[in-house]
């Protein structure tokens, strides 16, 4: 146990075969009226999640009342692959699984009766598919996860990239450093303005492409997505979306739930936020604080909307 | 097959700088069950990336009857504070030796470190009690190149992804993703492990990138070898697992170049 300030951190081994190290964040004030706060992996990146972005968020919404935990996946990070993981279930279903033996477990130590799943990339994916199922989940942060079923990613996954690949060409034609680097004789800059104006050429193709996609049956696993955001929403479950420009997490939301959702983002119970000028895993400094403001106004929406 | 080793998480060190830490128990019980191995990670992006290689090596050293211990220098991972500092960080090598050391009941301790953790190791070696050898894994054997690389690895990023410059000021710089305070900056500055004292242990193995041959891992290896410690020098295909570039999002793991860490260290220890 390891006591900073008004926060203890505690490490345990949760889970049903109790291999899955986590770190449990609790303040002297902590409340167990809040919803408990879990943060599942990012990808294949520890539970610390990218750029340590998961401590930094467990300690600042710790501070706050919520009792937070970070946890690895089996086989991931620093957990045991455990008897669990070598059944034929798929990573994401079982994945799944391992949040509700968490879920379980943070109930019986610590008397929560709602949660808050926080994921980003595979980990928001991994989230909604519990969310689904899980009655206790207050509301979830979704952060780039694709949320559409694999085969309905392989069919976008093309023209995600081609729409990803446009957007940046057309930010480094904007870019003032773009056009010093391609003064500076920099064959970066060359290869970016040949392969951008290229794309900026193909851009009406790629739009004439987005929309046969409405029509291909790719259409019903979105619609199937938009209804299961619904029911959770009726549910009272508070769903924040969000994007970073710069992840091909957000051309695939573009190109498959975005239209379908617009009756259910006009509700509020289903939130979209988009985060400008950053990568997937929110490398920048400041972006990493915009994601943050973002997770925490996500929980705290979540708390009063189930309040 | 890569997690198979039970981890025990734990809390140690001092109550204002509480470290994070995992040990691994041996498997097997033979000569190595009396030698124990404390990994050290480098920092900031490259600590992310070498996470998972990292782990999977304790557990195959755990595998092959070493007793391991990886943690988190404070202000990184899991451990207490917000930021790096190379003074601190090294007393935490010292501090996670002891604690392995009576945890386990141990003669005989190595100190294995990747990057920057490969010097932390070395320098460590004069605060912790009777270390028995060391394996440096591209140490950086320069600090201004490195930090040069990193730099320039910052400007790259930046210009592939079309993101702002990040933040820099007086007391620091961005760097992929971290802050790099100025302090952290001068002592990586400072570094040059040509000319420091040299460890006092019983063996030290070298490991390099078979891909990327340094001229300055070699003459590292001269100075070892003048001032009188037996070096063993290995090359081996990691792929440099620890960069943080474009389209290479997930975390790699090196799996032959580990067997072959375990190798060598099995012989050498």
């Amino acid at each position: 146990m390891s006591v900073h300030g008004e926060l203890t951190e505690t490490a345990l081994l949760l889970g049903r075969s109790r291999n899955l190290v986590a770190i449990v964040t609790r303040s002297n004030s902590v409340s167990t009226a809040l919803p408990a706060v879990v943060l599942l992996n990012a990808g294949s990146i520890h539970r610390v999640g990218p750029n340590r972005l998961y401590v930094r968020a467990a300690r600042s919404l710790a501070a706050t009342g919520q009792l937070v935990c970070r946890f690895d996946f089996a086989g991931l990070g620093d957990s045991a692959t455990g008897k669990a993981t070598e059944s034929a279930a798929g990573f994401e279903a079982r994945a799944a699984q391992e949040t509700g033996q968490v879920m379980d477990d943070l109930a019986e130590r610590f008397g929560v009766k709602r949660f808050v799943l926080v994921g980003l990339c595979s980990g928001a994916d991994i989230a909604y598919r519990h969310a689904r199922v899980d009655g206790r989940v207050a509301g979830a942060v979704l952060v780039n996860g694709h949320l559409v079923s694999d085969a309905v990613l392989r069919s976008v996954y093309p023209r995600a990239r081609a729409r990803a690949a446009s957007r940046r060409y057309l930010k480094k034609l904007s870019s003032p450093t773009s056009w010093r680097r391609l003064l500076a004789g920099e064959s970066v800059g060359w290869k970016a303005l040949t392969s951008g104006l290229e794309r900026f050429v193909s851009r009406p193709f790629e739009r004439l492409l987005a929309r046969r996609s409405r029509v291909n049956p790719e259409v019903s696993t979105v619609v199937e997505v938009a209804a299961e955001l619904a029911q959770l929403a009726a549910r009272r479950a508070r769903i924040s979306l969000v994007y970073s420009d710069g992840s091909l997490a957000y051309d695939v939301y573009r190109l498959t739930l975005h239209r379908a959702l617009r009756e259910l983002l006009r509700s509020r119970q289903v939130e979209l936020r988009i985060v400008r000028r950053t990568d997937h895993v929110f490398s920048s400094l400041t972006s990493q604080g915009r994601l943050l403001a973002l997770i925490t106004r996500g929980v705290q929406c979540a708390y009063a909307a189930s309040g | 097959m890569l997690r198979d080793i039970d981890p025990e998480p734990f809390f140690f060190g001092p109550a204002e700088a509480q470290l994070f830490g995992i040990y691994h128990q041996p498997r097997t019980r033979d000569r190595r069950a009396q030698t124990g191995v404390v990994i050290c990670y480098p920092i900031g992006q490259e600590y992310i990336r070498s996470h998972a290689a990292l782990a999977a090596l304790a557990c195959r050293l755990a595998r092959s009857g070493f007793h391991v211990l990886r943690f988190d220098y404070g202000g990184s991972g899991d451990s207490q504070g917000e930021t790096c500092d190379l003074a601190t960080c090294k007393r935490d090598v010292a501090r996670a030796v002891e604690e392995l050391r009576r945890g386990a009941a141990l003669s005989r301790v190595w100190l294995l470190g990747l990057r920057l953790g490969a010097n932390l190791a070395a320098e460590a070696v004069a605060l912790a009690s009777n270390i028995h050898g060391l394996v440096l894994w591209e140490p950086v054997i320069r600090g201004e190149p490195h930090l040069a690389e990193l730099r320039g690895l910052q400007s790259q990023w930046v210009a592939s992804q079309c993101e702002p410059a990040g933040q820099s000021n007086d007391s620091g710089q961005e760097i992929l993703g971290f802050w790099l305070s100025g302090a952290l900056q001068k002592q990586i500055q400072a570094i040059d492990m040509l000319d420091s004292e040299r460890p006092r242990v019983t063996s030290i193995v070298l490991l390099g990138e078979a891909n990327r041959p340094s001229p300055l891992l070699e003459q590292l290896e001269r100075a070892l070898t003048s001032a009188g410690t037996p070096v063993v020098s290995t090359s081996i295909r990691s792929g440099g697992f620890w960069y943080k570039v474009e389209d290479k999002q997930a975390a790699i793991i090196p799996n032959q170049a580990l067997d072959e860490i375990v190798e060598c260290l099995s012989t050498v220890s």
